[in-house]
């Protein structure tokens, strides 16, 4: 294999979208509501939590409604991305066995396909937030950075799940494990500040946290997200997926001696 | 021929054999024992080379390591030892659906299919029209995938992959599935590329496509390059060596009589006996004082026999047929695998049969030789060779085995 030729560069673009539309075309085609279903599930969840957390414990946070929605679609983004991540090489053989296919782009594919239902359920939230009465502010600019920010993060544990899966058989139950832990620990529906110091301190290793702290200082009080956490977010992040990258390059020429 | 395009040298490939799944929390406790794990050669030693616009088949039973040998080529899976070495990108003739989804059109998926083969879509655009045409899908071009037949599904795989511009080409055994017309059309293409330069690695458990169509072949033992050299040599050593495996593996002991007199075990009736096969019988429209049927050109012959398990081991396994003139010159062979049929072994008694439309062969003795082979081809499991006489009386005269039924005539027409 050489190296990257503006070809193949653009030939692993073309790929991406080809598969992400494929993704897209055979989730909603078919269903009468379409894209429409993107948003049930983070809805669903939404009342849920509302009516227990607001209305029978009477939690005591600001516009709760479009706070608890934000926390979930990007939970929703991440958890589903890397739970399909896990399995998109040891179930694809047919694909890792073609000679002229950069494995390396499945993975991103699969997590651009669960950004869709993500920016389908961004208007949805706007109109939680109007109804709320928050007020976003110019600091609007800075949610596609914080969504970068994730994908980067999110991007690295993808690598590792999917190479890692392949000649281990258990990682698929690890990490569901971890995704179920992980939807407590991150503030979805509670905030960090009703827990006691050391749990805040031990949260602040997730780095979900910072991300979805980023996401609400946008859109629920019109600030700017807190720069210097996030910033360590992304270059821990960026290490993360030179190191995830470099393993599933590594182990890439070994898939098919374990699928 | 030219330069090598294609070269495999000192290819060795060890896989290891597990004697569970390994697991990371096993690996992090420690309870992964190198005992558990056995490794094995999948492939070692194999060097050849292939020039431009050559075709190279390559032989063997499952097993004997020539899916890793094409991973090798494609460069999907990193040898142990030796390397391998292609002047162009290798391109695949492997699954060709690989990617594709039921619920999209054809179209969306011809699209997805390219891209996944290394075109560019601005190429796929410029294709476009001859891929539909070559597949020809038509119209159903827009209707979704789940709606096509496995014919059409391949034809338009095929088609995306052969407008891929291969200039090497690597083919795993899907020349033997679809309709006969596109089989043909497919192979007349696969010529023609050949002609301006691709080269090719042939796959195919056919041993005729590999005699008709390659220019040289490997045959592929345990992992081991047995023997590389013409294509005919080369399926005659591999049939010699299925023949001797099968031979070594014939009991001694006594086994359920076939019902056939003239069948000696380990003389014309070899194989492992994991699964017999018996009372054959062949009928046609009359039969001689000895009982051996008699056909007149254009007669049908029915063939009839019973397979039973006696290793209750094997699932499956493939019939075999061939019939060969008296002096030994073969008529034909064939077996239920290369006529698309799987046979899955039960227990007790399964009948067998197969009814021949006609035949139009030459005049003449005949003998037929019947056999059940081991799944995987590694070996016979009851072959019984020429023991099935039969006789063709009044066709008219010529020579070679076939006699097409004909008519003269030497006034206008």
């Amino acid at each position: 294999m050489t190296g990257l030729t503006p070809r193949r560069i653009r030939h692993g673009i073309e790929l991406v979208w080809a598969l992400v539309s494929r993704d897209q075309k055979a989730r909603y085609r078919n269903t009468a509501l379409g894209l429409v279903w993107a948003l049930v599930h983070p809805l669903l969840f939404l009342c849920v939590f509302y009516f227990l957390f607001a209305l029978v414990l009477g939690i005591q946070i600001e516009h709760y409604a479009a706070y608890v929605f934000s926390g979930v679609i990007a939970w929703t983004w991440f958890q589903a991305s890397i739970a399909e991540a896990t399995q998109c090489i040891s179930s694809n053989p047919g694909l890792v066995a073609q000679p002229r296919m950069p494995v390396a782009a499945i993975v991103v594919a699969t997590v651009v396909s669960n950004l869709v239902p993500f920016l389908i359920s961004l208007p949805p939230l706007l109109v939680l937030m109007l109804i709320e009465g928050a007020a976003p502010g110019l600091s609007l600019v800075a949610l596609p950075a914080v969504i970068v920010i994730q994908f980067t993060m999110m991007l690295a544990v993808c690598y590792f799940a999917a190479a890692l899966n392949v000649p281990f058989r258990d990682v698929q139950q690890i990490i569901f494990s971890l995704l179920l832990l992980g939807y407590f620990a991150t503030p979805i529906f509670y905030d960090t500040s009703m827990l006691s110091e050391g749990a805040q301190r031990l949260l602040a290793l997730n780095p979900m946290v910072h991300v979805l702290d980023g996401y609400r200082a946008i859109l629920l009080h019109g600030a700017w997200p807190d720069w210097s956490t996030l910033g360590i977010v992304f270059v821990l992040s960026l290490v993360g997926l030179g190191l995830g990258l470099t393993v599933f390059q590594m182990g890439r020429l070994r898939f098919l001696e374990e699928i | 021929m030219t330069a090598p395009v294609l070269t495999a040298e000192d290819l060795g490939k060890r896989f290891k054999r597990r004697e569970g799944p390994t697991t990371l929390l096993g690996t992090f406790a420690g309870r992964f024992s190198p005992a558990a794990t056995e490794a094995f050669w999948a492939l070692r030693h194999v060097s050849f080379a292939v020039a431009e616009g050559e075709m190279l088949g390559v032989i063997g039973s499952n097993g004997s390591g020539k899916t890793t040998l094409l991973r090798c080529l494609s460069q999907v899976l990193r040898p142990d030892e030796g390397h391998v070495s292609a002047a162009h990108p290798v391109n695949g003739l492997l699954d060709l659906n690989a990617g594709m989804h039921n619920e999209l059109t054809g179209r969306e998926n011809l699209f997805i299919s390219g891209s996944i083969l290394g075109l560019l879509m601005r190429e796929i655009h410029d294709r476009y029209d001859s891929i539909v045409d070559f597949a020809e899908l038509g119209h159903a071009i827009d209707q979704p995938l789940r709606t096509y037949s496995a014919g059409m599904k391949l034809r338009l795989g095929f088609s995306v992959a052969i407008h891929a511009d291969p200039k090497i080409l690597l083919v795993d055994e899907v020349l033997a599935v679809g309709d006969l017309a596109f089989q043909t059309k497919c192979l007349d293409r696969i010529r023609e590329m050949k002609q301006a330069g691709m080269s090719i690695v042939l796959i195919s458990h056919d041993l005729g496509q590999i005699e008709g169509m390659c220019d040289r072949a490997l045959w592929l033992r345990r992992g081991a390059l047995e023997y590389e050299g013409p294509p005919r040599d080369a399926v005659a050593a591999y049939r010699a060596g299925f023949d001797a495996a099968s031979a070594a593996l014939t009991p001694t002991e006594a086994v359920p009589d076939a019902g056939q007199d003239g069948l000696r075990l380990g003389d014309n009736r070899i194989g492992s006996m994991g699964a017999v096969v018996s009372d054959v019988r062949l009928t046609g429209p009359s039969a001689d004082p000895g009982g051996i049927p008699v056909l007149r050109p254009g007669d049908p012959l029915r063939l009839t026999a019973r397979i039973s398990r006696r290793d209750p081991a094997l699932a499956s396994a493939h019939f075999h047929v061939g019939v060969a003139a008296e002096d030994g010159t073969r008529a034909f062979e064939f077996n239920s695998a290369t006529d698309g049929h799987e046979i899955v072994l039960r227990d007790g008694d399964q009948p067998v049969s197969l009814f021949f439309d006609r035949l139009d062969l030459a005049p003449g003795r005949y003998l037929l030789t019947v056999g059940l082979l081991e799944a995987d081809w590694t070996h016979a499991l009851d072959l019984h060779r020429d023991a099935y006489p039969f006789e063709i009386a009044d066709g008219p005269n010529g020579t070679g085995p076939l006699s097409p039924p004909r008519n003269w005539s030497f006034g206008e027409v």
